[in-house]
């Protein structure tokens, strides 16, 4: 189950950057209140580290009113692209898995994503 | 860091204590992350049922360090130098964090200073290579003033090669009799004097010293290029 969460939850914070770039705290912090899918806020953080090594993200500074200046992520083009490849592998994943978990498998075959 | 309260200050200290499985870079920013974290979710002089609230979001400092375990030293550390007086390696084994603007540059650098005798070639090029050093990389400061001269080296090669091959005095040669299975050639200088041909085209021990030790120089400035981008690179913004 940790394997599975942890692809879904770093898509979903790709889901998250994907309107605007957004302040690591606030994007924990929203990740946070889905309390099945992340264990803790603390964790996120090198979700977030490895999602930018992996280049589906980047990471810039922006000066803030108070304190220093603050770290936002930003969605790159692979990581827009790996997003789009979700939306449509996750539809079919959780479609067949459904229809197994319903019917005991007795129900109709569930036809791959194109 | 603003944070002060006792009680955070004791879980940073444990996830750092923790974190020292993890590359020196990442428990960095992992460190700095948090600490930010607990900066801007506490107002300053937080009440200690506060400071426990937010740590318990945040969560266990152990399962924290195991979530950055996970996938960490995906990449391995920058390559050694590559071999000297070759040409570029290919830019996957060096760093794949190089742009391709940056690879464009080092690979006219070098090949410019390769044929740096055909002026033609090697000038325009490397205008042009240094023109995109200093506009379209990331390389600042003296690592630019390297790259800069990074062609003179490698232009030993094939300037002092020339220079080798075609002897400033000229040598006249002709094949004669042969002395049993040997064909015996017999050469003579400006003078008339006859010298041995080997011996004329040969190479001192100080010559292939000349030789390779400015490519060998040039190389490690490259190397040294790649790998000063790629630490800078990797520290979190």
């Amino acid at each position: 189950m940790t394997e599975l969460r942890r692809g879904v939850v770093e898509h979903c914070v790709l889901a998250l950057l994907e309107h605007r770039p957004q302040y690591a705290y606030d994007l924990v912090t929203a990740l946070g209140r889905h309390a099945p899918l992340v264990t803790s806020e603390g964790t996120i953080y090198p979700l977030l580290s490895r999602l930018r090594r992996a280049g589906t993200v980047t990471t810039f500074l922006r000066e803030s009113d108070v304190g220093p200046p603050r770290r936002y992520y930003e969605l790159t083009a692979d990581g827009r692209k790996a997003l789009a490849e979700f939306r449509t592998d996750w539809v079919t994943f959780r479609d067949a898995t459904d229809t197994i978990l319903e019917t005991g498998g007795l129900g109709p075959a569930t036809e791959a994503a194109p | 860091m603003i944070t002060v309260h006792p009680v955070a200050t004791a879980w940073l200290a444990r996830v750092e204590q923790l974190a020292v499985v993890l590359p020196d870079p990442e428990r960095a920013e992992l460190l700095a992350d948090l600490s930010d974290h607990l900066d801007r979710a506490l107002h300053p002089n937080p009440s200690t049922d506060a400071v426990a609230a937010v740590l318990d979001r945040l969560g266990d400092p152990a399962d924290i360090v195991a979530a950055a375990t996970v996938g960490s030293r995906e990449r391995p550390a920058p390559a050694t130098p590559p071999p000297p007086a070759t040409l570029e390696p290919p830019p996957g084994r060096v760093d794949d964090t190089l742009t391709g603007w940056e690879i464009t540059v080092l690979v006219g650098l070098v090949v410019s200073g390769l044929f740096a005798p055909l002026f033609v070639l090697s000038v325009p090029l490397w205008v042009l290579s240094v023109v995109l050093l200093f506009t379209r990389t990331r390389w600042v400061g003296v690592e630019r003033l390297v790259g800069l001269a990074v062609p003179v080296g490698f232009a030993v090669i094939l300037s002092l090669g020339l220079f080798a091959t075609f002897p400033s005095g000229a040598m006249i040669c002709e094949g004669s009799a042969e002395v049993g299975e040997v064909p015996v050639e017999t050469c003579y200088d400006d003078a008339g004097n006859v010298v041995d041909p080997d011996a004329a085209s040969g190479v001192e021990p100080w010559g292939i010293a000349a030789i390779a030790v400015p490519p060998i120089a040039s190389t490690a400035g490259l190397a040294w290029m790649v790998r000063r981008l790629s630490r800078r690179i990797r520290r979190p913004a």
